[in-house]
């Protein structure tokens, strides 16, 4: 278990790069906790894998360093960091056994006959390998294949970390789970950092304590599932995690009201914070803190559906609120139906307002008491 | 026109991968199919759309039988998984392909590749390249190109599976409003079975090969037949518990042993014995304030906005959900709650016995 930590890190492809835009990676400040385990989450372009070749050594950043426990690796390469890599495709010995293959980084790492068959056995418990230890690799499912991949960087206990780069991709569906599970128990029962690249939300909530957010060659925002969830800084955070998305609407402050399409929100404190920036206003809220209510002047914001989404367990309303559409988020039994007028009711502790792209940091009381 | 499967069945290499089934499709319809990974779903549009010829049984278009007949004879459109498009020509031209086929005319081509481009909302698109496009407006020039002949039959093979969540988040949304207002006949083919509803049209519903259920989608979703449709209609699946309807003394459900509250009226008629109960993950709670069923939390997973606890009552597993993001430590022990007004009831078979607005019958 290592704590990583990454200072003033930059990355350009370029020789000289002019502009911010000639950077993949802009001006990245990270440490990577110990014992933790952090998913970098992100679409394609965004620098996801710029990030992870940094990590693992297979990149040197163009400014800035790497450090391993304190230990500068900025220019040392992957073996030497203990890095240990799971691929999309799983990357293993077809014709040695299931047991071979996990005990393979041992044996070049010279450990003694005795502990290597110890420490096979361990893991391969852990993996649910056991049964199919002295088989043949070669024939084996995709799902179990990625097992023996995750357990050739488990067996060396001097791992750093695993690097797991879209581990999912080519499992079947069906066999996703089982493996998400497993990835879970390894963390909780060897404590490992397990480090995910994925673009889906679904793995790295699931997966991750912690989760790196990138878009566009930044870092947006780290924060648990749960942080990203409810408290999103930026407003890519609140698009890309949760279905769906975050509503946006402009909005604009007027005297100490906060102006959000027909509606009018009297604000409690936070004017002087709203009036200071000059980056233009938007108001946030998630679908699933708006609901259907009678119309209450001051917490209600009036608009017409346009269209109703049954999803079985719940429904997705979209309502237009004067020009902008917010989606809400209700139960099976609600009724509505397009051409309706109504009154979307906006939990007050879940309102946000954001600047440009970031979120404005105000009072929890800001749009209402907390009673 | 209409679609009719007459007994059709489908052998490869001795193995089975569609059993003889019925199937009236009717102009206008939408169908979802849902099914797990080699359920037969691409097998079942292969065979619809002439692709694959089948083993036994016949299909008959408008009162004609066209088993066996060439596809190119057929009025029949297919989108793939992956974006097929000719990437050494324009998007105007890939969507023109067809029409230049049938050797309509130049403006009769221009009208109709304007409209559907405006359907598919690639108006601004049609001087580049395919290549040139992300692969959510790649798969966009696909479906333009398939729908821009008006089609009797439109086959969608999971159109959306390979793009991003956000994506197909939006691009679903579009598929009834591609096909609304017209006769085409459209089966489309999904692994997220929740789609069936989105699309709010008809489901079917595929196991090993089988087709086992078949109906308005709200219709499968709240009533599934058997245990097996049950568990492909939502994702994740219906919990399926075995329970006891106990007489002694007071009516009341048994989940190993332990009660789980007043009895609903629709299973009032149930005689004594054991069933399994089904019971869908938002009917599902973990609310401290009330005892329920004893369960230790097996795993949790996030999607979307919801978070998914799977919890073990001895052998069976059960699925809960909750809105928003919530951590839940794995191993801990948690009661779980059941909305019995709407759970469903199996009998020992895996045949659906009692459902909520349909009351048990014994017969």
């Amino acid at each position: 278990m290592t704590e990583i930590q990454m200072k003033n890190l930059r990355h350009s492809y370029y020789p000289n790069p002019k502009t911010e835009d000639d950077y993949a990676l802009k001006s990245v400040d990270l440490t990577w906790e110990e014992g933790l385990a952090y998913a970098l989450l992100g679409p394609s372009g965004s620098g996801k894998t710029t990030m992870l070749n940094i990590l693992s050594g297979l990149l040197t950043a163009s400014e800035g360093q790497v450090l391993f426990d304190g230990r500068d690796v900025t220019r040392l390469d992957a073996r030497d960091r203990n890095i240990a890599q799971v691929f999309q495709f799983p990357v293993i010995y077809e014709t040695m056994t299931v047991g071979e293959n996990l005990a393979f980084p041992l044996k070049t790492r010279k450990v003694p006959a005795a502990q290597i068959k110890d420490r096979v056995g361990f893991i391969a418990e852990e993996l649910g390998l056991t049964a199919l230890l002295g088989r043949k690799a070669r024939g084996l499912s995709a799902e179990q294949k990625q097992r023996i991949s995750l357990g050739r960087g488990l067996v060396r206990e001097d791992v750093a970390a695993i690097l797991l780069d879209e581990p999912l991709t080519v499992i079947d569906p069906a066999e996703k789970m089982a493996l998400r599970r497993t990835l879970k128990s390894v963390q909780l029962h060897l404590g490992v950092k397990l480090i995910y690249v994925t673009h889906d939300q679904h793995e790295a909530m699931t997966l991750a304590d912690r989760v790196v957010v990138m878009d566009d060659g930044e870092v947006v925002q780290v924060g648990s599932p749960e942080e990203l969830f409810e408290n999103p800084a930026h407003k890519f955070v609140g698009y890309f995690i949760g279905t769906p998305g975050m509503n946006f609407v402009d909005c604009a402050l007027d005297g100490s009201d906060l102006v959000v399409g027909n509606a009018r929100f009297a604000l409690n404190g936070a004017v002087q914070t709203l009036a200071g920036t000059s980056k233009p206003l938007s108001f946030g809220i998630r679908p699933d803190f708006l609901s259907l209510s009678e119309a209450r002047p001051g917490r209600t914001i009036p608009g017409t559906v346009t269209r109703v989404e049954n999803h079985g367990d719940e429904q997705i309303i979209a309502v237009d609120v004067g020009g902008a559409q917010m989606l809400a988020r209700v139960e099976d039994h609600v009724r509505a139906r397009a051409g309706e007028n109504v009154h979307l009711n906006p939990d007050p502790q879940a309102m946000r307002v954001f600047a440009g792209q970031r979120v404005v940091d105000l009072p929890r009381n800001t749009f209402g008491d907390l009673t | 026109m209409s679609v009719v499967a007459d007994q059709i069945s489908l052998t490869v290499d001795g193995e089975d991968w569609l059993y003889p089934f019925d199937l009236t499709l009717e102009p206008g319809s939408f169908t979802t199919v849902i099914g797990a990974t080699r359920a037969g779903k691409t097998s079942l549009l292969r065979v619809l759309a002439g692709l694959a010829t089948p083993t036994s049984g016949r299909l008959v278009v408008d009162g004609r039988d066209v088993t066996g007949l060439n596809v190119r004879k057929r009025s029949v459109g297919m989108v793939y998984q992956e974006f097929v498009n000719y990437p050494g020509k324009t998007v105007f031209e890939n969507i023109a392909a067809p029409l230049r086929n049938a050797k309509e005319s130049a403006d009769a081509i221009r009208k109709r590749v304007g409209e559907v481009a405006e359907i598919v909302g690639i108006t601004e698109l049609l001087e580049r390249f395919p290549l040139e496009l992300s692969g959510g407006q790649q798969q966009r020039v696909a479906i333009a190109r398939t729908i821009a002949r008006k089609r009797a039959l439109v086959l969608l093979d999971e159109p959306l599976v390979n793009l991003d969540y956000k994506l197909r988040e939006h691009l679903r949304g579009e598929f009834r409003r591609i096909f609304a207002d017209s006769d085409t006949i459209a089966v489309y083919s999904s692994s997220e079975p929740q789609e069936a509803l989105i699309l709010n049209g008809d489901a079917l519903v595929l196991s090993e090969g089988r087709v086992i259920q078949h109906g308005p989608a709200v219709e499968v979703y709240a009533r599934p037949e058997s245990v097996t449709a049950a568990r492909q209609v939502s994702d994740p699946p219906m919990s399926i518990i075995p329970a006891r309807m106990s007489v002694n003394g007071t009516r009341q459900w048994l989940v190993h042993g332990e009660p789980i509250g007043a009895e609903p009226a629709h299973t009032a008629d149930l005689a004594e014995g054991d069933y399994q109960l089904g019971i869908y993950p938002h009917q599902l709670s973990t609310d401290r304030s009330r005892p329920g069923v004893h369960t230790v939390v097996d795993f949790v997973e996030v999607s979307g906005s919801n978070s998914f606890i799977y919890a073990r009552a001895g052998d069976a597993m059960l699925a809960i959900k909750e809105k928003g993001v919530h951590e839940h430590r794995l191993g801990d022990a948690v009661q779980v709650n059941f909305d019995t007004a709407h759970m469903l009831v199996f009998d020992r078979n895996g045949t659906l016995v009692a459902c909520p607005g349909k009351e048990a019958s014994n017969d």
